[in-house]
């Protein structure tokens, strides 16, 4: 990967953006795309709203919001009782490290030792209820000095290459930092013009940042550009690795959330096979993404998703193959020639 | 006017959730006076609206829901039963034994009435009871006299006639959103209008499927949305974190699903104001009609203002009248600054968005 790119990678998926409180990555993308644009707008959403050219007709989309948490008590001990931002399984979460607030506060959570685990009922696995976050405080008040009630957290955790070949990526909030990503370098290239990119907000708190977008802008396509669970795993098996690493953007004919245009997801199959950049399926229908709520779209728009295919998202570090990311670029690239093409008929 | 006598007159019409009308006829007419403009709608909303002192001023929406939980008739059985579907989130635990009014072509009295504890058996004990296993017991010897009264698609609500309790404490069925509504009344009658247009929404649907906001939402368009609802109060064998206090004045809802600016915009007023103000977390969102409102064409901001209740959704649900004052004053200091920036924000510079 060019520096340059790795550089707004990391700077993108260290960034403190949880569902519910994106500020922090407007001023980066703004940096990042501000000379290409002719119109750059926050709507009344939160949502940021990046033109290329005059009267487009065209949507990229690709959300901010990252998973996280958000404290809900003070306790007397000083230590914080918090839930989830989205979906993050509580089972796995003790004595990973965490970030609190803008100012990155760091803290810990904790819960009771293996050692104490109640044998005797059988394993249960940790609820947020058994969970905490440790700052470091030993009462109340001095916590109250350093965090407040609402105040978000988020994983703390370093973006880097995984392996010394620099083949694998390694981060938190992959999902959908790389959307963003993709988009940030869209905006860059000068043979796509006439396109409207809009970073979401809200996702992982139920697609709404793409609801009201839907319902105040008029495009005849809407492309969500997301990441989705890699299941290539050893010991899995069939359908149930969903998609894999190393074999491209993955497009769906259905997810938990829509049912997209068979016709023309085989056509953009065709064209990408092709022009043999790689591109793939996923075999399992969970989850769902923005493209369900652009679908929704007031004006009647065609919708649908392309994602990375990344392990471990939603969890305290996630990967992604290097190769996937430049296949994905280039298939969006195809997407919009594609789309371009589709229009003038 | 008093709490309880403005409460009583209020309860004399039914408002089950989705059937409205009756109630919004009667609100429309009681308190239309001061505003430029008073109305219903087909969703079953009561609305008015004040214009500003001022071109170009912001509208504000002031919203409390004014439907309630209920049952809808099902079933009619012989015997004088009749089978029930909830409209909204009941407890079936709390269903047994407690009076209804059904509306049917007259109001019935019925009794909520399943099998007895005695006769259960070791596994039915063990199970919450199903809205299934319950019946409305309504007195009526046979099925042909029910029929002339009663028919499927009825709603009934608890038969509970406000009460106050000692200390300031007030109680009474849908206080939730009662409670809301009068707040909001009350405050909209002060609110000089300097500073915004206001609209002010009591709306239908909210424990169903928020049609009321949905719809009124998108034709009204406001700038901003205050949407005023109960919340939690704190009482023994609850989370604390998941709680407010009585007493201690509203709340307002800190969460991932509306907007955070707006919520600080309600903290620093009130501090500003010296009006008390709690803070309740909500990650996942808020179960209000802000979750609708918040979404509506390009974002409309919203926030939850809750006014502290026990009891909720059931026949005897208890506020603190001084709470409800509190949300009041609260609600007026807001409107008198309208100062939250709610626009679209250009990053070029540009005019004409």
């Amino acid at each position: 990967m060019e520096t340059r790119d790795f550089e707004l990678l990391k700077k993108l998926s260290e960034a403190f953006a949880p569902t519910g409180e994106e500020e922090a990555l407007f001023p980066m993308l703004i940096e990042e795309i501000k000379p290409y644009v002719t119109k750059l707008y926050m709507d009344r959403m939160g949502n940021l709203i990046a033109e290329k050219g005059n009267h487009p007709d065209l949507l990229f989309c690709a959300h901010m919001d990252e998973v996280g948490f958000m404290i809900t008590e003070i306790c007397e001990d000083g230590s914080l009782h918090f839930d989830q931002l989205g979906g993050v399984d509580p089972a796995h979460l003790a004595s990973k490290r965490v970030v609190i607030g803008s100012q990155k506060l760091p803290g810990v959570i904790c819960a009771r030792p293996v050692h104490f685990s109640r044998k005797e009922k059988g394993y249960t696995p940790n609820s947020y209820a058994d969970l905490t976050i440790d700052i470091g405080c030993q009462s109340r008040e001095e916590a109250e000095k350093l965090v407040g009630l609402g105040d978000n957290a988020v994983f703390d955790t370093e973006f880097s290459y995984l392996d010394a070949c620099e083949s694998t990526v390694k981060g938190k909030a992959l999902d959908d930092r790389l959307g963003c990503f993709y988009l940030c370098r869209m905006i860059r290239d000068p043979e796509i013009q006439n396109v409207v990119f809009a970073f979401t907000v809200q996702e992982e708190s139920g697609l709404r940042g793409a609801h009201a977008l839907a319902e105040s802008e008029k495009f005849s396509f809407g492309v969500a550009v997301d990441s989705t669970t890699a299941s290539d795993l050893p010991q899995t098996e069939g359908i149930f690795r969903v998609c894999a690493q190393g074999k491209g953007g993955v497009l769906s004919y259905l997810d938990g959330a829509s049912i997209y245009d068979h016709d023309l997801i085989d056509r953009l199959f065709q064209k990408l096979e092709s022009e043999q950049i790689p591109i793939q399926t996923k075999t399992l229908c969970a989850g769902g993404n923005d493209a369900s709520s652009l679908q929704k779209a007031v004006c009647g728009a065609k919708a649908f998703n392309i994602s990375t295919p990344c392990r471990y998202i939603h969890g305290s570090v996630a990967t992604a193959r290097v190769c996937d990311l430049e296949a994905m670029q280039n298939a969006l690239s195809s997407i919009y020639q594609f789309l371009n093409a589709e229009k003038s008929k | 006017m008093d709490t309880l006598f403005a409460l009583q007159k209020m309860q004399s019409s039914p408002c089950v959730s989705g059937r409205e009308f009756s109630l919004s006829a009667f609100l429309c007419a009681e308190y239309a006076s001061g505003f430029d403009e008073a109305g219903t709608d087909s969703a079953g909303n009561c609305f008015f609206y004040k214009k500003g002192k001022k071109e170009n001023l912001p509208t504000v929406l002031l919203e409390a829901h004014m439907d309630e939980v209920g049952v809808c008739v099902k079933e009619l059985w012989e015997g004088g039963f009749v089978s029930i579907e909830p409209c909204g989130g009941l407890d079936t635990a709390i269903l047994p034994g407690t009076e209804f009014f059904i509306f049917g072509k007259k109001t019935c009295r019925a009794i909520a009435t399943a099998k007895p504890p005695h006769l259960l058996s070791a596994e039915e004990q063990k199970e919450k009871l199903k809205i299934e296993n319950i019946y409305l017991d309504t007195g009526f010897k046979t099925l042909e006299e029910m029929k002339e009264v009663l028919s499927v698609g009825d709603v009934a609500h608890y038969a509970a006639e406000p009460k106050s309790l000692n200390g300031g404490f007030l109680t009474a069925r849908g206080l939730d959103n009662k409670a809301g509504v009068l707040a909001v009344l009350n405050a909209a009658q002060k609110i000089s209008c300097e500073k915004c247009n206001l609209l002010v929404l009591l709306s239908a649907g909210e424990e169903t499927t928020s049609i009321g906001v949905k719809s009124l939402c998108r034709k009204r368009k406001p700038d901003f949305a205050i949407v005023v609802d109960v919340g939690f109060a704190y009482g023994p064998g609850l989370e604390r974190s998941k709680c407010i206090e009585m007493k201690k004045g509203p709340s307002v809802s800190i969460t991932d699903t509306l907007s955070r600016k707006m919520s600080n915009w309600v903290l620093d007023t009130a501090k500003e104001f010296s009006l008390p103000c709690q803070v309740i977390c909500e990650p996942g969102g808020t179960g209000t009609s802000a979750t609708a409102i918040q979404v509506i064409d390009g974002g409309i901001p919203s926030c939850v203002i809750s006014i502290p209740l026990k009891n909720m959704h059931t026949p005897s649900e208890i506020v603190y009248v001084g709470d409800i004052e509190k949300t009041s004053e609260l609600l007026i200091a807001l409107c008198e600054k309208a100062n939250f920036e709610y626009g679209e924000v250009d990053f070029l510079g540009n005019t004409g968005l």
